[in-house]
């Protein structure tokens, strides 16, 4: 369907318009994107966790991807959702927070889009039960909503806590 | 020096000789008219030969003398290099190996040895003349030379026959050498390549107009190879022929090269010989053992960076945290001067590889072309030792279960003459190291079957499952497809054991397979490694490692020897009390089990002056684990040094008890 | 219908490509730098990789291999002008399939795509 759309709006000369490429995934059955750019690969999760005991408690512990530790975060647990699981098959999507990597637990990952930059709209504040400081924006794409994290929030360990604060004292 | 340093010197010195005697050897097999292959086997024999004899090892030295004798008469075309006198040669080479393993037993003087002394002898007493005269025409004309003839003849079947190819390139061709390279990689999925006019080096050289010539051995009609080609960007024209052999004009020795174990390494041709090198770099020969020592204080000096750091940062003192800076640099400094000393190159173990093939496969029926590229990628010194056999399985089971016999191969159309291939690259800090067989694949059904009945797998989550994944359980933990364990397969080691080896190594091992195509296994190793020893504990489910360096003892206490002191767990040790910390307590442990033993297992951890007793559930064993960092994004946790991979590639943490102590 | 990977710094010939590729009836994903052009190989897996030969902050040859690590099946097609005879040269020896002179026309590439995708 999108194809089409595109390369309709195309024709009608308007390619020039800037594009950004979405990894889509999902969290129960809410549709969640980040940009193609950020996620490093994805991963099946079929080996087990190590806990690390004393870390943030939305890191479910590390894995070893191909030689190298990498943390696992929670995302349900970051962001305090409720959401069922749906027993797809987990994935990880490993993206870097800083320049350290940093896998991302979802419940499935379900494609990768292309949506115009003027798709991108700037995030309502709370979201499918996500706060916007952890978000970049909502893409409306056809009749879908796909909420856009802001990874380097989303995901960073220390200023959770400040940015939560600095949001309630602003409120 | 004491004797046995010149001892080891000596092992050192004879082993590198017979390796590279067996690989010199195998290529002078494909290649018997290179003079400079001759040289090099001719330099390694007297080499050994000098040395023997400085040693007193007499029998080594009667052997390899009588092997120079040969050598010298093939040097100077008094002998013609045959498939005899190479078995020949092979078997000296086999005889000093035999010696050699005698010598650290004092048994070199009592093995047998006057049999192949007497063979060396027939030949060099019957010096065969050969024509040594060399006729250098230049004509686009593809020719042979009687031996390579004889070789061509060796390899023709009833379904395998000799075509020649001649392509003509557009005039407007760019880039003929890189189109040329394309075409003869083309060329080669299709069959063997025995010769090019010009010589493959001159094509790849661009020394050519616009047309070359490619003999063929395949079992394809040619039409296969010549609409290949014409696909190629450039290419003009191709014309592919049948030929027969013998109405060939034979060629002296002289242009073109034989195609034959391309060992891309190119070091024969382009690199000048010994004697032409500058002043030779100053090498001093260490005991690997020092060099692991020094790892493991450079190791050590780390983990106690990180605490001095921290110590540091806590004091605010600003000449402190500059020097404390410093030293951060120098250490890295001195971990990769450490790191760069203790690399080698894979070739150390890649050189035996050509002749456990060769021998492989004479002894299974099969052919097979080996082909060795990289092999002067460098790896740890560690990796280095620990690869070559899982590296020697995986390629025991290509030539045992992938490639296909002569007449099965022939059956599916495919060349008789097998190939497999073995890279090693180096990409960012990591190496990659790859066996590819054009075998017969790896059988996925079967797999499945196997790890179903096997309980390894559910059938729900084999249905969900793709081929890539169902092939990749071979190397689950006690998987082995193969029902009868042959000699060739290796004795009983599976695929699981192959992946444990690379996952300690902090590597990891997956395997690619196409039904009928062939296997690939892809083996990814850590470029450098930081080792230090621990001592694996467990508690409740979870594994630890501590390193052994804080590790004053360990010890068991009975429960009854346990008091309490100011609600702290103590015990006496050495007539002090020493205090004991349940480490599931520190690490948060849910399921630990020691409260319900009688006999408890205690890890006394020393901090300076004072001493701490980690009770924990069991004792698991040392191990020299490879140190990883935990990351950036989780930054210093308290009592964590880092991490490290075990076998089954999960993460255990490596603990730093002495701020609990 | 084949999943392609354009990876070029020059908005023209990412342009160019598109064109040609898409009307062939392929999926182009593009990318302007060696690095997302990485992060996209590894996300979507393409079955082709169009790459310009040079481009900034990037060692050539580095960026073939890398691809192959991460597939080793990887179909890499080079892009370049002219003058890097040598470079392509060690390109296609570090295990790219073909090479493509710039300017090239839609005939060389989708002639080069359809040799490719048949393997």
């Amino acid at each position: 369907m999108e194809e089409n759309l595109l390369e309709q709006r195309k024709e009608q000369g308007e390619a020039r318009e800037e594009l950004i490429q979405l990894v889509l995934f999902k969290l129960g059955e809410e549709e969640f994107g980040v940009n193609i750019l950020q996620a490093r690969e994805i991963e099946k999760l079929d080996q087990g966790l190590t806990r690390v005991p004393k870390a943030p408690p939305f890191v479910e512990g590390v894995i070893n991807l191909r030689g190298e530790i990498i943390p696992i975060v929670d995302l349900r647990k970051r962001f305090g959702l409720t959401l069922p699981p749906v027993g797809y098959d987990s994935r990880v999507i490993i993206v870097e927070v800083r320049g350290a990597p940093v896998g991302m637990l979802v419940d499935a990952v379900v494609e990768v889009i292309r949506v115009p930059v003027s798709a991108v709209e700037p995030p309502p504040p709370i979201t499918k039960g996500v706060e916007s400081q952890y978000l970049a924006g909502v893409a409306k794409v056809d009749n879908r909503l796909i909420v856009l994290l802001n990874l380097d929030r989303a995901l960073s360990p220390e200023e959770s806590q400040e940015l939560a604060e600095a949001e309630l004292g602003d409120e | 020096m004491e004797i046995s340093d010149y001892l080891r010197v000596f092992m050192d010195e004879c082993q590198e000789h017979l390796q590279s005697l067996n690989s010199a050897l195998l290529e002078l097999e494909g290649d018997p008219g290179n003079m400079e292959i001759l040289n090099s086997i001719f330099r390694s024999a007297h080499t050994v030969k000098g040395a023997s004899a400085t040693m007193g090892f007499n029998k080594m030295a009667s052997v390899t003398h009588a092997m120079e004798d040969i050598l010298g008469l093939l040097r100077r075309g008094d002998l013609e290099v045959t498939p005899e006198i190479i078995n020949l040669l092979f078997d000296s080479v086999d005889l000093l190996e035999v010696l050699a393993r005698g010598i650290p037993e004092g048994r070199e003087a009592d093995i047998e040895i006057t049999g192949i002394i007497q063979r060396l002898k027939e030949y060099s007493a019957s010096e065969e003349k050969t024509p040594s005269a060399r006729d250098r025409r230049r004509k686009l004309d593809l020719r042979y030379t009687k031996e390579e003839k004889e070789q061509i003849k060796e390899r023709l079947t009833d379904a395998k026959k000799l075509y020649h190819i001649h392509v003509f390139l557009k005039e407007e061709c760019l880039l003929k050498g890189a189109r040329a390279f394309m075409i003869l990689r083309e060329v080669e999925n299709m069959g063997e390549i025995v010769k090019t006019i010009p010589s493959t080096k001159e094509l790849e050289d661009e020394q050519f107009k616009f047309d070359f010539i490619i003999g063929l051995l395949s079992e394809e009609p040619v039409e296969k190879a010549v609409a290949a080609i014409e696909k190629v960007l450039d290419v003009e024209n191709v014309k592919g022929t049948a030929m027969s052999i013998d109405e060939i004009p034979d060629e002296r020795r002289g242009y073109g090269d034989t195609y034959r174990f391309a060992s891309q390494d190119k070091k024969d041709a382009d690199e000048p010989a010994p004697a032409q090198l500058g002043p030779a770099s100053l090498t001093v020969r260490v005991d690997i053992r020092k060099l692991d020592e020094l790892m493991n204080l450079v190791a050590e000096l780390v983990i106690n960076r990180g605490r001095l750091e921290q110590i540091s940062s806590e004091l605010q003192h600003q000449e402190l945290e500059e020097s404390v800076e410093t030293l951060n640099r120098l250490l890295l400094r001195l971990q990769d001067d450490v790191l760069q000393t203790r690399m080698v190159a894979v070739e150390h173990v890649f050189s035996r590889f050509p002749r456990l093939v060769r021998d492989l496969t004479r002894r299974a029926g099969k052919q097979v072309d080996l082909v060795i590229t990289g092999a002067d990628t460098e790896l740890d010194r560690t990796v280095i030792d620990e690869i070559g056999d899982p590296l020697v399985h995986i390629i025991r089971n290509s030539l045992d279960h992938g490639i296909e016999s002569p007449e099965e191969r022939k059956a599916v159309g495919k060349p008789e003459t097998g190939r497999l291939e073995i890279n090693a690259y180096q990409t960012g800090n990591q190496v990659l190291i790859t066996v590819s067989d054009d075998g017969k694949g790896i059988d996925r059904d079967k797999v499945a079957r196997a790890a179903l009945n096997k309980g390894f797998i559910t059938e729900e989550r084999l249905a969900e499952m793709n081929e890539d994944e169902i092939v990749n359980l071979i190397f689950t933990p006690g998987f082995s497809t193969s029902e009868k364990v042959t000699d060739v397969s290796g004795r009983g080691v599976g695929m699981d054991v192959v992946r444990e080896r690379i996952t300690a190594l902090g590597g990891t091992a997956r395997v690619t397979s196409k039904r009928g195509e062939g296997t690939t296994v892809i083996i990814q190793l850590p470029l450098t490694l930081a080792i230090i020893q621990t001592l694996m504990i467990q508690v409740g489910s979870e594994i630890y490692a501590i390193p052994t360096g804080l590790v004053e003892q360990t010890i068991s206490v009975n429960r009854n020897e346990i008091h309490r002191l100011h609600q702290q767990e103590v015990t006496t040790w050495r007539g002090e009390v020493l205090p004991l910390v349940r480490l599931q307590d520190i690490l948060e442990v849910k399921d630990a089990k020691n409260f319900e033993y009688s006999e408890l297992d205690v890890v006394i951890i020393r901090n300076g002056e004072r001493r701490l007793g980690c009770v924990v559930d069991t004792l698991l064993r040392p191990q020299d684990v490879v140190i990883k960092s935990l990351g950036s994004y989780l930054g210093n946790i308290p009592g964590i040094a880092g991490a490290t991979i075990l076998g089954d590639g999960r993460v255990a943490l490596i603990l730093d008890l002495r701020d609990v102590a | 219908m084949a999943r392609i990977l354009v990876i070029d710094d020059s908005p023209l010939f990412r342009l160019v490509l598109r064109e040609i590729l898409t009307k062939g009836g392929n999926e182009v994903y593009e990318a302007s730098t060696v690095e997302e052009g990485l992060r996209i190989f590894r996300t979507i897996s393409p079955d082709l990789v169009f790459k310009d030969l040079i481009m900034e902050d990037s060692n050539p040859l580095e960026v073939i291999k890398d691809l192959i690590r991460y597939s080793p099946t990887a179909k890499i097609v080079i892009c370049s002008t002219e003058g890097q005879k040598n470079l392509i040269y060690q390109a296609i020896r570090a295990g790219a399939m073909d090479f493509l002179i710039k300017p090239f026309n839609t005939n060389e590439v989708t002639m080069t795509v359809e040799r490719l995708l048949a393997k």
